[in-house]
């Protein structure tokens, strides 16, 4: 041990040292270690809603609801293991855990973890929380292409390369349930996979799924993220199955789907404005016979872009709220492309026009007002919404 | 166990001295070392000379408050107090990660101002909002405190 010390006092004296001298106090490890009370951190988000739909001719009610309160916790049992959980009560009654999993850091670069994870696909499912995108409610493509808040059990890697600002996720995680044990199918053109959400509450596997992410960040305002999934989606035909009986072999083939989707989405600020786009494509594998056998109408291919932009008004003005009126354009079609036997829906080729204003009177909470056009390739005029709410993040 | 030469038994800044020392270099090629002065708080302040034996800087050893977790950090002042570097020497947390990039960090170097409010002259980073504020807070209490280390 001394010999140790010895041979870094020399190495601290022969080269640019950074040395602290004998008279120095405790440093921040020593505070950082006896700060037992910040072990346990926590934060939350909530979003309270009102939607109203005009339609013409027809009286509607107005819609109101706490449509999300989440309370996350961060427990840390070292400087390098972690526990991150987030607890969700939807619409007051549904509870629901949102992630949790547990993360060991090796080194910044490799990091594992497990548990209940976030698909990285898109902007919103990993950046989901109200003060962080503009409108009441979620864009649609991160509500009916990436079935936000979209999370499965599963296990992988992730790091960061601070030198050049790139951050990677690599996970193999559990997939959409396609057939469920109630024998029917869950996926379709109209919800396309979110109805197969496993959510990590009692799950099946029959396949593994993997899920891919890269962010870039190296540039000053800009965020640039691709992400990949591949893999089956499970089917409860498979359990107990007699691996002799090759109907039923097939039978249970036919409920599978191979799901292909890759995702790329910008995001760029500048000067109080801030831009930004994304694009995904889902290739669906096996839909004749899965469509065949469920009589559901999964499309084969399905897409869908948006692009947005907003300014806070007040950057320039000495006032620290921001008021930011924004516009997105999404167009989807979860009926892209369909097999053979399938006809394919324009009412599911869909553009909408979101044009709204954000009021933050403070950092992490958000006044929202919007109005929401929809139409379909089959509707001849647009369907308004007008939509109100609160938001909130710390 | 003791600790002499000021390796602390828990060498939490000593795990990072290889890159504080390689910052400070490229910072100032004349670097030669880093003297401790004094602690304020968990701030620790070290007195930057030069081969010279000249005082070419201050550097300060600090940590910040993102969303959940603290985040440890390095801020070089030049002789008139203006910031020329900071690096995020260990960034635990999830989330926020993008305030590493070394460009956004750059809007604080060389400014005239001694307070930085967010999205006013600094601008905000995506995913990255509560770490950046509590780096800015970090900041703007570190700054006035190098008056008393003179």
């Amino acid at each position: 041990m001394k010999r140790i010390i010895y041979a870094l006092s020399i190495i601290l004296i022969s080269f640019p040292s950074f040395a602290q001298q004998d008279n120095s106090p405790q440093n921040l490890a020593s505070t950082l270690l006896s700060k037992s009370d910040q072990r346990l951190n926590i934060g939350g988000y909530a979003t309270i809603d009102m939607t109203t739909q005009f339609q013409e001719g027809k009286r509607s009610n107005t819609s109101l609801d706490v449509s999300r309160m989440i309370i996350s916790m961060g427990y840390r049992f070292s400087d390098k293991t972690q526990f991150l959980t987030e607890v969700e009560f939807e619409h007051v009654k549904e509870v629901f855990v949102e992630q949790a999993f547990v993360n060991h850091s090796f080194s910044d670069f490799l990091n594992f973890r497990a548990g209940l994870l976030l698909v990285p696909m898109g902007i919103v499912n990993e950046y989901h929380e109200p003060t962080t995108f503009n409108g009441v409610l979620r864009p649609m493509i991160d509500n009916l292409i990436v079935p936000t808040t979209w999370r499965e059990i599963g296990a992988g890697f992730t790091g960061r390369f601070q030198e050049i600002g790139l951050k990677y996720q690599l996970y193999l995680v559990n997939g959409f349930s396609s057939y469920g044990t109630d024998n029917k199918g869950t996926l379709n053109g109209s919800g396309f996979l979110r109805n197969g959400r496993q959510r990590g509450a009692r799950a099946f596997a029959s396949a593994p799924n993997l899920s891919a992410r890269i962010d870039y960040y190296g540039i000053m305002g800009l965020k640039v993220g691709m992400a990949g999934y591949f893999g089956d989606t499970q089917s409860a035909l498979f359990n107990n199955l007699d691996k002799t009986d090759e109907a039923m072999m097939a039978r249970a083939d036919s409920t599978v789907v191979g799901i292909s989707m890759v995702g790329l989405d910008v995001r760029y600020s500048l000067k109080g404005f801030h831009i930004r786009g994304q694009w995904i494509l889902s290739k669906q594998s096996n839909t004749q016979a899965y469509n065949s056998i469920t009589h559901n109408d999964l499309a084969s291919t399905v897409t869908g872009y948006y692009t947005e932009i907003s300014y806070n008004l007040l950057k320039t003005t000495s006032s620290n709220h921001q008021l930011t009126p924004f516009f997105r354009y999404e167009h989807y079609d979860t009926h892209f492309s369909v097999d053979p036997g399938l006809t394919r829906q324009d009412k599911y080729n869909v553009n909408e026009f979101i044009f709204g204003l954000g009021w933050k009177p403070a950092e992490g909470a958000v006044f929202k007002v919007d109005t929401r056009l929809r139409k379909s390739k089959t509707d001849e005029a647009f369907t308004p919404w007008l939509n109100a709410g609160v938001g909130v993040w710390f | 166990m003791g600790a002499p030469s000021g390796i602390p038994d828990q060498p939490f800044w000593a795990s990072h001295n290889k890159q504080i020392i390689k910052e400070l270099t490229v910072w100032s090629p004349t670097f030669a070392k880093a003297e401790y002065q004094k602690s304020i708080g968990t701030r620790e302040f070290y007195k930057i000379l030069d081969k010279a034996g000249a005082a070419v800087g201050t550097l300060i050893l600090t940590d910040a408050q993102g969303r959940l977790e603290k985040f440890d950090l390095m801020v070089v002042v030049d002789p008139t107090n203006k910031i020329g570097l900071i690096r995020i020497l260990k960034y635990r947390s999830e989330f926020g990660s993008e305030i590493t990039n070394k460009k956004w960090l750059a809007q604080f170097y060389n400014q005239p101002e001694s307070t930085f409010v967010f999205r006013k002259n600094i601008d905000a980073v995506s995913g990255a909002t509560f770490s950046s504020q509590g780096l800015i807070n970090e900041i703007n209490a570190l700054l006035p405190c190098l008056t008393e280390i003179k």
